[in-house]
C-alpha cells in the first residue's frame, strides 16, 4: 500500500523513518514492503561476477560476425515478432 | 535498484543488438543494481527471439539463444510466479511481468508496452504497491545520463 505522509500519525511516521533510514516530508508517499524469501530465488553471483559473466557472454557472441542490423530494423523485427506470438502487444513505437 | 525489465525490453539486449534495452541492461549490472526476472519472462524472451526473421537477421544460433537464456538467469533473482493471480491489465499475457515485479517487490518495471503507461488503473495499482512504471529509454538516462 502507498501512503502519504501527511495521513499518518505521529507514531507511524517515526516508525517508517526508521524502517527506510531517512526523514521523510509531508508532501512525500512511503510504501513498505515485505517479503516472502520462498518466492525469490537469489542470484548465486556478486556484482563483479555478473559484470564478468556480461564479458564472456559479449565474447561468445563476438567469435562469429556480427551482422550489421540497424536500430529501426530492429524495432520493426522486433514488432513484427511480437505481433507473431502475442497477438495483443500493444507496443510503444 | 529493484527492476524487473518487461520481455520487449530483453528481447534487444542481445550482444549482438546496438538498442536502448542492449545499452540498459548493460548499465543495469554494470551499476550493481538488481534484476528480478521469472522464468516466464525469460521463456517469452527467447520466444520471441526465435521468430524466425529475427533469430536469421542476428544470426542467432539455438546455442547463442540457450547461452543467453542461461545468462539472464544467472545475472538476476528468479521470481517463482503463482497462479491465479489478478490485476487490472487489458492482455492476460501482461500478467507475468507485473506479477514479477509485485512479488519481487520491484522499485521498477521498465516496459514499452503501452498498457502499462497508457491506463490510469494499471499505474495506480502498481503505485499502490510501490512499483514505478518506466519506459526504458527513461530509464537509461536516469542510470547514465543524456
Amino acid at each position: 500500500m502507498l501512503y502519504r505522509v501527511k495521513d499518518l500519525s505521529p507514531e507511524q511516521r517515526h516508525a517508517a523513518e526508521i524502517l527506510l533510514g531517512h526523514p521523510v516530508s509531508e508532501n512525500e508517499a512511503v510504501s513498505i514492503k515485505s517479503l516472502d524469501p520462498a518466492t525469490i530465488i537469489p542470484s548465486r553471483l556478486s556484482p563483479e561476477e555478473r559484470l564478468a559473466a556480461l564479458r564472456a557472454l559479449d565474447e561468445r557472441f563476438a567469435s562469429r560476425p556480427v551482422p550489421e542490423v540497424s536500430v529501426e530494423e530492429e524495432d520493426a523485427l522486433v514488432r513484427e515478432a511480437f505481433h507473431s506470438t502475442r497477438p495483443d502487444h500493444r507496443p510503444a513505437n | 535498484m529493484r527492476v524487473t525489465p518487461d520481455a520487449n525490453v530483453l528481447v534487444r539486449a542481445h550482444p549482438r543488438s546496438r538498442s536502448t534495452g542492449r545499452k540498459l541492461i548493460v548499465a543495469l549490472i554494470e551499476g550493481g543494481h538488481t534484476l528480478l526476472l521469472s522464468n516466464e519472462i525469460i521463456v517469452e524472451t527467447i520466444q520471441v527471439l526465435r521468430y524466425p526473421r529475427l533469430q536469421k537477421r542476428f544470426a542467432l544460433t539455438d546455442e547463442e539463444l540457450y547461452d543467453y537464456a542461461q545468462f539472464l538467469r544467472q545475472v538476476s533473482q528468479t521470481v517463482i510466479l503463482s497462479q491465479p493471480y489478478h490485476a487490472p491489465l487489458r492482455d492476460v499475457d501482461d500478467l507475468d511481468v507485473l506479477q514479477t515485479a509485485e512479488r519481487g517487490a520491484a522499485d521498477l518495471l521498465c516496459t514499452n508496452d503501452k498498457d502499462f503507461h497508457d491506463d490510469p488503473a494499471v499505474l495506480g495499482y502498481c503505485a499502490a504497491r510501490g512499483i514505478e512504471v518506466c519506459y526504458e529509454n527513461d530509464l537509461l538516462t536516469r542510470i547514465v545520463g543524456t
